[in-house]
């Protein structure tokens, strides 16, 4: 995202993306429809806006570039818990709408309440794979992520 | 002494700075980019004025639109020589090379328009306009209100236009910019074009205060830096108020101390603002404030 942007430039950013198989255009309203907050702030340049909102910033214009695959790296990394849910939960909301989204997240606990499937890396290494309420049992996932028994 | 017209000439020759400015200002915010040919590109555009003149006998006015034309054309030329470096963002080799560009413009311009001064002739110059102790050019009302035009175009281009946003976007992250689908090329096309027809347009209204003479960029080049830099490297509106401040600050040491002295005291404001204020020269993602 730019800094030097208002939210709303911010968003109209650039050519309009070609609509293709597995594609689908998200108008700057659908956008501002996901995140209610982003609307609020259209005017505000890209600088001034908090952690959270960056993020949804940054979520919303990968979204305006009608993306088959929507890829998150840690997007909750430095956020409040509050925010941490509505963020997840605005991109499960994408999901249920029939978009794949690939989420790396160290919060676990967080992630498992949005996603099918997890796979758990180690040292670059898929250990474990599968349905998130399978995994959910996984004792190494308990161990390492929910906090087992010695948190 | 007349300090009031020292103020009048001060706020004068502080929108020739600023105009002179505004194409450096803007490549500086939006390419990083420090153009030590300005000033060479300042005197061709003063010559081509005086040239077309004198070979198409137009009137002035005429010969303002081919020297802004002409102007536009160096600085596309300008960024076809120098496309590698300014993509890389290679600042100090661009700076050398800016340099070297402006030795060839000068050198170029020294063959074709011969050595001696000449006078590109405004028929503005010779109006003048009197109220009460104070008097100035029909030139100089046009110099000023052209200088307030070209800057509240700009920054209305900059802030409210596709293009601008563009401008905006390749100043603050160009990969960034490339990836939303943008040829920054051409954005970059449309900067040095801008810096090249601008400093050409200042050239055709400043010059005819004095004679024109093709060894006059460095002069030009000198005071122009210090108000880009004073201005906050690359801010739009800064530069306007450093032009403007440079100006009477130079109008009235010129009148109440010593006008040999000027360029030194204008340069020892500017080392006093770089030591007590260096945050503000800072380059900021909204130069186009």
């Amino acid at each position: 995202m730019f800094l030097g942007l208002t939210v709303e430039e911010n968003l109209r950013d650039g050519a309009p993306p070609a609509a293709g198989p597995g594609r689908r255009i998200y108008p700057m309203q659908d956008v501002y429809e996901l995140f209610p907050r982003l609307h609020e702030r259209r005017m505000t340049q890209g600088g001034s806006l908090s952690g959270g909102e960056r993020q949804m910033l940054a979520v919303g214009r990968a979204l305006r570039r009608a993306p088959k695959v929507l890829l998150l790296d840690e997007p909750s990394i430095g956020l409040a818990p509050r925010m941490v849910s509505l963020l997840l939960q605005t991109v499960r909301k994408l999901v249920d709408a029939g978009l794949t989204v690939l989420l790396v997240e160290q919060n676990v606990r967080a992630a498992m309440e949005v996603t099918d499937v997890v796979h758990l890396l180690e040292r670059g290494k898929v250990i474990a794979s599968g349905a998130v309420d399978t995994m959910r049992d996984d004792p190494r996932i308990i161990e390492t992520y929910l906090g087992g028994s010695h948190g | 002494m007349n300090v009031l017209q020292q103020v009048v000439n001060g706020i004068i020759i502080g929108h020739a700075y600023a105009l002179v400015a505004v194409g450096w200002t803007m490549l500086l915010g939006a390419a990083r980019l420090v153009n030590f040919g300005h000033g060479q590109m300042y005197m061709v555009g003063a010559f081509v004025a005086w040239w077309f003149m004198r070979m198409t006998g137009q009137p002035y006015p005429v010969a303002v639109l081919a020297a802004i034309l002409v102007g536009a054309l160096i600085g596309a030329v300008m960024l076809r020589l120098l496309m590698r470096l300014t993509l890389s963002r290679d600042l100090v080799s661009l700076m050398i090379a800016t340099l070297g560009f402006g030795q060839m413009l000068e050198g170029a311009a020294g063959l074709a328009f011969g050595p001696k001064p000449q006078t590109l002739a405004s028929p503005f110059q010779d109006m003048s306009l009197h109220f009460g102790a104070i008097w100035f050019t029909v030139q100089d009302a046009i110099l000023v209100v052209a200088t307030i035009i070209v800057f509240l175009a700009l920054r209305y281009v900059l802030n409210a236009t596709r293009f601008g946003t563009s401008v905006r976007m390749v100043a603050e992250d160009p990969p960034l910019t490339r990836l939303g689908g943008i040829d920054i090329t051409r954005v970059y096309m449309g900067i040095f074009a801008f810096e090249g027809a601008a400093v050409a347009f200042a050239a055709t209204l400043v010059a005819p205060r004095t004679p024109i003479l093709t060894s006059m960029g460095f002069d030009q080049v000198v005071m122009t830096f210090v108000v880009v830099v004073l201005g906050g490297i690359g801010s739009v509106v800064g530069s306007y108020v450093a032009g403007v401040s440079v100006g009477l600050f130079t109008a009235l040491f010129g009148a109440l101390v010593s006008p040999a002295y000027t360029t030194a005291a204008v340069f020892a404001l500017l080392i006093a603002v770089m030591v007590l204020r260096p945050g503000q020269l800072a380059a900021s993602a909204n130069f186009a404030r």
